[in-house]
C-alpha cells in the first residue's frame, strides 16, 4: 500500500535507492501508457505527454500507491520520467536507423519529413538542459516541465510553490540560455 | 561559441538586471555592460536584442516536436 508515498517520503530523506525504485515505477507506467495510447490511437496520435502524466497519477492513486496530497512531488518528479523515455525512444530509433533495423514509424513525427530533424532537436536539447542544470538548477527545472512534460504555467507554479509571474520570467530565461547553448 | 557552464550561470544573473527593461534601455544597458563580457557580449546582445540578431533566439525551443510513437514502440 502506498509504495510510491513511500518512495517519495525515502526519497526526501535522501535514500538513492528510493530514487532508483521510484523512477523505475514511474518509468514503466508512463512508458507502458504512451504505447497503449498510441496504440489506440493510431500512427498518427500525438503524444500529449502532460495527459500522460495526469493518466499515471490518477493510476497510481485509484491503485492506491500514491496518495493524493503527493501530487505535487509526484508531478515534479514525473517530468524527469517523462523526459527520459522521450529520449531513450529517440535513441533506440536512431539506433535501429544505423543497425539497418529500421522500422520507419517507431517513433516518428507529426511531420514525418522532419523527423530526422526532430530526432536531433529533441537530444541536443536534453544535452542543452544537463548544462543548464549545473548552472541553474531551478531554470532547467522550469524548463524540463515545460518541454518534456508539457505542463502548464500554473501546473509548474503549483508544482514548484512559485507564482505564474516567476514561471513564466524562468522559462523565458531559460529559453534565451538553451537558445546559447544549442547554436 | 558555446557558453561554459561558469559563463551560462554568470549570464543567467546578467539576464536577470537586462530582461525587465525596455528596448532602448537594453541597448544602454549593452553599450555599458558588454565590455566587462566580452565572451558573452554577443549572447547577451542577441538575447536582449533579436530582433536586430541574425541568431535564432527568437525562434529558441518552445514546444516539443510533435512526437507519435507507433504500435510497435516498446
Amino acid at each position: 500500500m502506498n509504495q510510491l508515498t513511500e518512495l517519495l517520503a525515502q526519497l526526501r530523506a535522501g535514500d538513492p535507492e528510493a530514487r532508483n525504485a521510484l523512477f523505475a515505477a514511474a518509468y514503466s507506467e508512463l512508458h507502458r501508457l504512451a504505447r497503449s495510447r498510441l496504440r489506440d490511437g493510431g500512427r498518427n496520435t500525438v503524444l500529449d505527454t502532460t495527459c500522460l502524466v495526469h493518466e499515471a497519477y490518477l493510476r497510481f492513486v485509484s491503485a492506491g500507491e500514491l496518495r493524493a496530497e503527493d501530487r505535487r512531488a509526484f508531478f515534479a518528479y514525473a517530468s524527469q520520467v517523462m523526459r527520459s523515455v522521450i529520449v531513450n525512444s529517440v535513441r533506440e530509433r536512431i539506433a535501429q536507423k544505423r543497425g539497418g533495423q529500421w522500422r520507419p514509424l517507431t517513433l516518428s513525427t507529426q511531420l514525418p519529413v522532419n523527423a530526422a530533424d526532430d530526432e536531433e532537436t529533441i537530444l541536443r536539447m536534453h544535452e542543452a538542459l544537463e548544462a543548464l542544470e549545473q548552472a541553474d538548477p531551478r531554470l532547467a527545472e522550469v524548463a524540463q516541465m515545460r518541454y518534456f512534460g508539457g505542463y502548464s504555467e500554473q501546473e509548474i507554479a503549483e508544482t514548484l510553490d512559485i507564482t505564474e509571474r516567476t514561471v513564466r520570467r524562468d522559462w523565458e530565461k531559460a529559453r534565451l540560455l538553451l537558445a546559447a547553448l544549442l547554436r | 561559441m558555446r557558453p561554459s557552464i561558469p559563463q551560462l550561470a554568470l549570464m543567467s544573473r546578467l539576464l536577470d538586471e537586462a530582461l525587465p527593461l525596455d528596448e532602448a534601455d537594453r541597448r544602454a544597458w549593452l553599450e555599458r555592460r558588454s565590455p566587462e563580457y566580452p565572451d558573452l557580449a554577443q549572447h547577451l546582445r542577441e538575447a536582449l536584442l533579436p530582433q536586430e540578431s541574425q541568431a535564432a533566439y527568437s525562434k529558441s525551443p518552445l514546444t516539443l516536436p510533435g512526437l507519435a510513437f507507433a504500435p510497435e514502440f516498446g
